[in-house]
């Protein structure tokens, strides 16, 4: 089932603004590794879900399934990352388990980056999700001429996710009626219970991949290149705005990422160490 | 004269199987006219259905020989696309086909597709609305709807798109007894009026006889009888045996014993505005075998989330044993309140039944040799002795539904609560299920059945709760229970074919 949308009015940016969006936050994302880099994305996509109409419960929902990941992310990353940073006290040792299995302070920043990436991504990939139609998504596919088949996938995939979260729920609330707490013992009984949600998921998961792909042929999707266009994309002073603002966020994240001969002109050469490792 | 279909010799494999879904299947219908297709589980009804839109063997991979012509079409050379033009299907989980935010949005969905003008749209949808009983639900989310009111939209999301052939696939399963009827009013009203092809997937035919122009019996694949309803009828056994094989249920006491579950002035509401469940007490005594109805929507499942404890109440609200369920842990609770849901692929990880039925028990911290002899004697106790190593995704739905009973009969959970345990089950798969409930009744547990089925629950239960609008509008025996006509309809529960049920049947726990 579509999970609730706020009205247009409410969140009314052209899907194209929240792709410009989504591509600066991944440069960003991609080119820079230091965990005070992503807190600051991390605030900002928290604030903007929460202008978007989610609450702090809603997406903090969406992350507690991967808690099990994000604690090992942290432990292999934070044990095996002992050199390659450009900041010496980056690899100033903190713990040493057995020789080889050292945590170092490096490592242990670099694994918190890892996991505010993955963080960001899901709740990023929420918000879209919650505030974009999928009408929204098949008209910018119409618009760009996507071939029939890539816009299938794509709108197979968008709605695929809110049918595995409510099938996700039903699994949960069964497992639960015969005893399985995620929430009790250690970490590694956690992480044992959850193989109880996950392999009924992914069982589920082909079953409704299957379902929808078959609702969608059903309906017609893919009879022609396009659809009748109902209400038309439309630009509006907001969204050239966040396109612009999206746009200098980008050449910035470039240009920090990798100031060559601009970086001795704009003298950006330390701001540019400080957001690496 | 034309066929709306004509199918001839047509066989199926899917890529993988071992055996045909389909063998030899010959069989016509002509326009305007509305077939049943009947049969146990895998018998091939859902396989028929996909081949007659072309799903099959366009997005289902397999072997298909004979001919396939659906309006005038040979299905194998159109798109499914193409042919959705004329030939509308609807899926048996209404869930996976609702792809609009709003209904309006999931109407428009399909004649979007179909390059329907913007224009003709807007006038279509509140035409096609009305047609299905969903008028004025435009604006409506659709994360907001009943179990029903979603069937009823995936049915108008292929209505909208105006096909003179429509295949259903067990339209009815979620809905309650009124809400079916009013399903199939509608279809026969549209079938009148617009000449409408209907082919519909059903386990039971009571009460659609007058609008069945022909009943197909499927059987391992094969047309096993064709003909008017009245001669089909004759081969088909009805769902759920006669009276005289009724069991019988034990004997309560004139004096209640303490109750298990005690539910006192509980109130629940998902937003502020609409309250959900409004003041409910009862309880639920050892030995009981109660039945708990009502209509799509009444708040039966809401009440049960409160049981185990998914939905927390307020200190004292709800007993178990009589201790507040806010201090039960949730492994505590599922020692004493066992739940068994419509769909046991939600529970089922293991890789072979016994291990299936042995998680439960390590969850809950048996030690290995109380985990051995439980796993045995639950086995043993359900009949899945035969079936021990084998993985579970290779049995059928009935018996993968025993075995999420049986994983959750092994911690011996004082009560019981079942929910439509039989849904989309054939005749065979029911009696499995409802028997081994039954023995387990017997054998001191205490159940809470929730159903929609009130000739199964006559069948089986000795006290009949019904809700409706989230009150208990009645609470006492079933004999009694049956009685209450006026309630039974209040809550969709059709009391005029009750009173025939009564009549040939007579009383339920007799």
């Amino acid at each position: 089932m579509i999970d609730k949308h706020p009205s247009p009015e409410t969140w009314g940016l052209d899907i194209r603004s929240k792709c410009a969006l989504l591509v600066q936050f991944m440069a960003w994302t991609i080119l820079y590794d230091h965990p005070a880099c992503h807190g600051i994305i991390f605030l900002i996509i928290i604030g903007a879900g929460l202008y978007a109409g989610l609450s702090i419960k809603q997406m903090i929902a969406k992350l507690v399934p991967l808690i099990p990941l994000f604690f090992m992310i942290m432990l292999f990353t934070g044990f095996n990352s002992g050199a390659g940073f450009i900041h010496p006290e980056n690899q100033m040792h903190m713990l040493t388990l057995w020789p080889g299995a050292v945590l170092t302070r490096g490592g242990l920043m670099l694994g918190a980056t890892f996991l505010l990436r993955l963080v960001n991504m899901v709740i990023v990939t929420q918000i879209i999700l919650f505030s974009t139609p999928l009408d929204d998504f098949i008209n910018l596919f119409v618009k760009l001429r996507l071939p029939p088949a890539l816009s299938f996938l794509i709108t197979t995939a968008i709605r695929f996710i809110p049918a595995l979260d409510k099938k996700r729920q039903l699994i949960l609330t069964a497992q639960r009626a015969r005893g399985v707490d995620l929430d009790e013992g250690n970490v590694f009984r956690q992480f044992k219970a959850r193989g109880a949600i996950m392999i009924p998921l992914m069982v589920n998961a082909i079953v409704i991949a299957d379902q929808l792909s078959m609702a969608l042929m059903n309906r017609g999707f893919g009879y022609r290149k396009t659809w009748t266009i109902m209400n038309r994309l439309q630009f509006r002073t907001a969204d050239y705005l966040i396109v612009s603002l999206s746009l200098l966020s980008l050449i910035s994240a470039i240009v920090i990422g990798y100031p060559g001969a601009l970086g001795k002109i704009l003298d950006i050469q330390r701001l540019s160490a400080f957001f690496q490792l | 004269m034309h066929k709306s279909i004509a199918l001839s010799h047509l066989s199926f494999k899917y890529k993988g199987a071992d055996t045909f879904a389909l063998t030899d299947v010959s069989w016509s219908l002509n326009p305007g006219d509305c077939a049943v297709i009947m049969g146990p589980s895998a018998s091939g009804k859902t396989t028929l259905c996909r081949c007659l839109n072309g799903l099959i063997p366009q997005a289902m991979e397999g072997t298909l020989t004979g001919d396939v012509i659906v309006a005038g079409k040979d299905v194998s050379r159109f798109r499914t696309q193409t042919l959705a033009k004329d030939i509308g299907f609807v899926m048996q989980d209404p869930e996976g086909q609702i792809v609009g935010r709003t209904v309006f949005e999931d109407l428009a969905f399909g004649p979007r597709n179909l390059l329907v003008p913007a224009r003709e749209i807007e006038q279509k949808i509140p035409e096609v609305l009305s047609q299905i009983g969903l008028a004025g639900y435009e604006n409506r989310f659709t994360a907001d709807l009943s179990g029903g009111e979603k069937q009823r939209l995936a049915i108008a999301g292929i209505l909208a798109m105006e096909p003179s052939i429509l295949i259903l696939d067990e339209p009815a399963s979620e809905l309650d007894p009124a809400g079916r009827d009013r399903l199939y009013l509608h279809l026969n009203r549209l079938r009148q009026s617009k000449g409408l092809t209907l082919v519909i997937v059903e386990q039971k035919i009571e009460g659609i006889q007058s609008m069945v122009d022909q009943v197909l019996i499927l059987n391992k694949g094969r047309i096993v009888e064709q003909g008017r309803p009245e001669q089909a009828k004759s081969t088909w056994t009805p769902p759920h045996p006669p009276a005289s094989n009724r069991i019988q249920t034990m004997n309560v006491s004139t004096s209640p014993p303490p109750a298990c579950l005690e539910i006192k002035h509980l109130n629940f509401s998902y937003t502020p505005k609409a309250p959900v469940l409004k003041n409910i007490n009862f309880s639920v005594y050892p030995g009981d075998f109660m039945a708990l109805m009502g209509h799509n929507g009444a708040g039966k499942t809401t009440l049960v989330k409160h049981l185990n404890g998914l939905i927390p109440c307020h200190a004292s609200t709800i007993l178990v044993k009589g201790k507040d369920i806010n201090t039960f842990k949730v492994k505590e609770l599922a020692r004493s309140v066992g739940f068994i849901f419509q769909n046991p692929d939600h529970q089922i990880f293991e890789n072979s039944v016994e291990k299936e039925i042995a998680f439960g028990l390590t969850n809950m911290g048996y030690s290995q040799k109380e985990i051995v002899r439980t796993v045995d004697e639950t086995l043993e106790r359900t009949g899945l002795e035969p079936f021990r190593h084998r993985h579970p995704f290779t049995l059928g739905k009935g018996m993968r539904q025993m075995i999420a009973v049986a994983s959750i009969v092994a911690s011996k959970p004082s009560v019981l609560v079942v929910d439509e345990p039989t849904t989309g089950l054939d005749d065979t798969g029911t009696s499995l299920i409802m028997d081994l409930i039954q023995k387990l009744h017997c054998n001191g547990t205490t159940i809470v059945l929730i159903t929609h089925d009130l000739a199964l629950a006559a069948r089986y239960a000795s006290r009949l709760v019904v809700m409706g609008q989230g009150e208990i509008l009645l609470d006492g025996s079933m004999e009694k229970g049956l009685g209450k006509t006026d309630v039974l309809q209040q809550a969709g529960l059709i009391p005029n074919k009750l009173e025939s049920f009564c009549s040939t049947t007579g009383n339920a726990n007799d």
